[in-house]
C-alpha cells in the first residue's frame, strides 16, 4: 500500500459573504486533491476561481464548511494541532513587501524558529543552512527593505524553511516581480523539491511557470477541472481557452502551426522542445 | 513637442550616505497619440521617470516639457499639469473607497469643483473607455466586481480627470488572461482614438500587443529607445544583458534561426510568429519535396523526423 500522501484534501466546500443581501458565494465546491511528498503541483484558474482559497486551507489558515483537509493525519479543523500543520506546511504570498517583518535578513528567517522555542544555536544553523539553500548567505545582516523583490522572496522562502516543513504552498509568489527576480523565485523552488524532495504547491497565473511543475491542477469555479501531467493539461487547448486561460506560448504557436497544417506532434509544450521538433539538431535524439 | 526629456538626472535622498543615482542623463521624446512601453528591471528608474512626468518630481538637473510647458518652473501650475497627464500606479483598485461604482469614478471630477452634469458626462466617458457599463454597474459597490473590472473602474476614475496622456504602471498585474486582454484591447481603442499612453511593464507579450516603441531603462539610463520590431528582432543579447529578455514566442524563431533556419526575427505576436514558422516549413518543404510526407504523416508525428526540413545551415 503506498503511504498516506502529505495533504489530502477531501470533498471541501468553503463559502464567504458576498456582502449586503448578496448570496454567499461558493468559493470552493467539493474539491478533493492529494499532495505527497516531493510533488511539485500548480494550481492555475482565472480569478475567482478558488486556487487561493484552496491554497489557504492546506495550512489551516482557512478551514473547511463541509469536508476535511489532512495534514500528515492531522485534520486542519483541530485546534490544538494548527501549530504543527503550520509548520508543516509553509506559505509565502504575492507581494514582497508584506512578508519580511525584522530589521535584518537573518533576524526575519530566525522568527519562525524563535517562536517555537528553538534553542538558539539549533536556531543558527538553520538560518545559515535557510539562507545558503535559497542563495541568500552573503545578505543575512542586510536589511530586508533595501532587497531586490526576488531577494525578498526568497528570503521569505528562506523564512519558511528555518521551521522545516514538508510543503511549501506559495500564492503567486512571481506576480509582482521582474524576470529576473521572478526566474530566481522559479529556480529557488525547483531547487526546493529537488534537493529536499519538498512538496511544493506553486499558484500562478502564468502557464509557462506551470509548465514546470509535475502536475498541473485546474481550477474553475470552485472546482477542480484538471488534475495531470503538464503534458496531458496543456494539449487541451480548446478546453484552457474556454476556461480563460492562457496557453504557454509555445503550446499556442504549435496549435495554431497545426490548424496551418504543420503536424506538430501533440506533447510538444516547451519552446526548446518545440524548435527540436521543427528543426531536429543533427546531435539531438 | 508633447512630452520632452531632456539630460534628466535624479538622485535619491541626496545629500544622505544612502543617495543612489536613479536617473541618470536621460532625454527622449514623445510625440501625441504614440503608445510607448518602458521596460526595466525593479530599480531601474522607471516609477522616478513617470513620476517627473506629472510633476510628482521636480526635474533637477535636467528638463521635462510636457505641452510646451516646463515642468521645473516654479510658475507652471503642477495642479493643470496632473489634470493633463493621468498616472495609474499599481493596482490602483486598492484605492477604491465610494460605496458605488459610479461614486468612485466622480470622485475626481468633483473635487475639481465641475457642474453635476458636467461630472456626469465626463463619468459615463470615462466608464465607455474603459468598457464599463454605467446603467449596470454604476450603482454597484466596486467589491462586488471582478478583479478586472474593479481596475477599470479605478482607471475610469483617473480618466474622468480628463487627461490626454495616460501613464500606467504595471497595468495588468495580477489580472487573469480575460482580464488582461479586455485591459489590452480598451488601452488599444483608447490610444486609437487619440490618448498618448506610456506604460510601465515587465511583461513582454503585453508590449507585443500594444506598443509600436520601447524605451529600455537599466541602472537609471536610457539603454534603448528602439520600434518593438526591431528591439525584439535585433537586439535580444542588449535585452539580456539587463536581465530581460524577448516573448517566449519569439523565442521560437532565435531558437530556429541557431540552428541555420531562415526565418525572420521581427515577427512578435503568437499570430505572427506561428504565421513565420508555417511559412517557413512550406518553403523549405517545397524545397525538399517533402510534399508527399506532409500528408502521409498526418498528426501523428512520433517517428517521421526525416520527413521534416533539414536545417539550412548559416552562411
Amino acid at each position: 500500500m503506498p503511504p498516506d500522501p502529505l495533504i489530502r484534501v477531501e470533498q471541501v466546500t468553503y463559502r464567504y459573504a458576498a456582502g449586503g443581501d448578496a448570496p454567499a458565494v461558493v468559493a470552493l465546491d467539493g474539491v478533493s486533491l492529494e499532495v505527497s511528498r516531493g510533488d511539485f503541483v500548480a494550481v492555475v484558474g482565472r480569478n475567482g476561481s478558488g486556487k487561493s482559497t484552496l491554497a489557504r486551507h492546506l495550512n489551516g489558515l482557512l478551514q473547511p464548511d463541509q469536508g476535511r483537509v489532512l495534514v500528515d493525519g492531522m485534520d486542519t479543523r483541530d485546534p490544538a494541532r494548527l501549530w504543527e500543520i503550520r509548520r508543516l506546511v509553509g506559505m509565502i504570498f504575492q507581494n514582497p513587501d508584506n512578508q519580511l517583518v525584522a530589521t535584518t535578513v537573518e533576524e526575519d528567517v530566525a522568527f519562525g524558529p524563535e517562536n517555537l522555542g528553538v534553542p538558539p544555536d539549533e536556531i543558527a544553523r538553520r538560518v545559515t543552512w535557510a539562507l545558503e539553500t535559497v542563495g541568500m548567505a552573503a545578505y543575512r545582516r542586510h536589511p530586508p527593505h533595501r532587497l531586490s523583490g526576488g531577494q525578498k522572496q526568497r528570503v521569505a522562502i528562506a523564512g519558511v524553511l528555518a521551521m522545516q516543513p514538508a510543503c511549501l504552498v506559495a500564492d503567486e509568489p512571481t506576480s509582482m516581480l521582474d524576470p529576473r527576480g521572478r526566474a530566481e523565485v522559479l529556480q529557488t523552488l525547483l531547487e526546493l523539491r529537488r534537493r529536499l524532495g519538498m512538496a511544493v504547491v506553486l499558484i500562478t497565473q502564468q502557464m509557462g511557470e506551470a509548465a514546470l511543475a509535475d502536475r498541473v491542477v485546474v481550477m474553475d469555479q470552485g472546482r477542480i477541472v484538471l488534475d495531470g501531467p503538464p503534458r496531458s493539461v496543456f494539449t487541451r487547448a480548446a478546453q484552457l481557452e474556454r476556461l480563460g486561460l492562457e496557453l504557454p506560448a509555445a503550446v499556442a504557436v504549435a496549435e495554431r502551426l497545426r490548424q496551418a497544417g504543420v503536424p506538430v506532434a501533440p506533447d510538444v509544450i516547451t519552446v526548446d522542445e518545440l524548435v527540436e521538433w521543427l528543426c531536429p539538431s543533427p546531435s539531438g535524439t | 513637442m508633447p512630452i520632452a526629456v531632456r539630460h534628466l538626472s535624479h538622485v535619491y535622498m541626496p545629500g544622505t550616505p544612502m543617495a543612489v543615482p536613479s536617473l541618470r542623463d536621460v532625454s527622449f521624446e514623445v510625440a501625441d497619440g504614440e503608445l510607448v512601453g518602458i521596460i526595466g528591471p525593479t530599480g531601474s528608474g522607471k516609477s522616478t521617470l513617470v513620476q517627473h512626468l506629472n510633476g510628482l518630481i521636480r526635474p533637477r538637473p535636467g528638463t521635462v516639457f510636457v505641452d510646451g510647458q516646463d515642468v521645473g518652473d516654479r510658475r507652471t501650475d503642477l495642479r493643470q499639469l496632473r489634470l493633463k497627464v493621468g498616472l495609474v500606479f499599481q493596482y490602483p483598485e486598492h484605492q477604491l473607497f465610494e460605496e458605488t461604482v459610479y461614486d468612485d469614478v466622480a470622485f475626481g471630477p468633483r473635487s475639481m469643483g465641475l457642474e453635476p452634469a458636467e461630472v456626469d458626462r465626463r463619468v459615463r466617458r470615462a466608464m465607455a473607455m474603459m468598457g464599463l457599463d454605467v446603467e449596470t454597474l454604476g450603482r454597484r459597490s466596486p467589491f462586488e466586481l471582478s478583479g478586472g473590472q474593479r481596475r477599470r473602474v479605478a482607471i475610469a476614475g483617473v480618466l474622468a480627470l480628463g487627461c490626454s496622456k495616460l501613464i500606467l504602471d504595471e497595468p495588468t498585474a495580477g489580472l487573469d488572461p480575460a482580464g488582461r486582454r479586455e485591459l489590452l484591447r480598451l488601452l488599444t481603442r483608447l490610444n486609437r482614438e487619440g490618448m498618448t499612453i506610456l506604460l510601465v511593464t515587465h511583461d513582454m507579450d503585453d508590449l507585443a500587443e500594444v506598443a509600436r516603441r520601447v524605451l529600455v531603462l537599466s541602472e537609471g539610463r536610457l539603454v534603448a529607445d528602439a520600434p518593438i520590431r526591431e528591439l525584439f528582432g535585433q537586439h535580444r543579447a542588449l535585452l539580456q544583458e539587463h536581465h530581460l529578455d524577448v516573448p517566449a514566442a519569439v523565442r521560437i524563431l532565435y531558437g530556429l534561426r541557431e540552428r541555420g533556419a531562415e526565418v525572420r526575427l521581427d515577427r512578435i505576436t503568437v499570430d505572427e510568429v506561428a504565421a513565420e514558422v508555417a511559412r517557413w516549413w512550406r518553403s523549405a518543404r517545397g524545397a525538399s519535396d517533402g510534399r508527399a510526407a506532409v500528408e502521409r504523416e498526418g498528426s501523428r508525428a512520433h517517428g517521421h523526423r526525416r520527413d521534416r526540413p533539414r536545417p539550412v545551415r548559416p552562411r
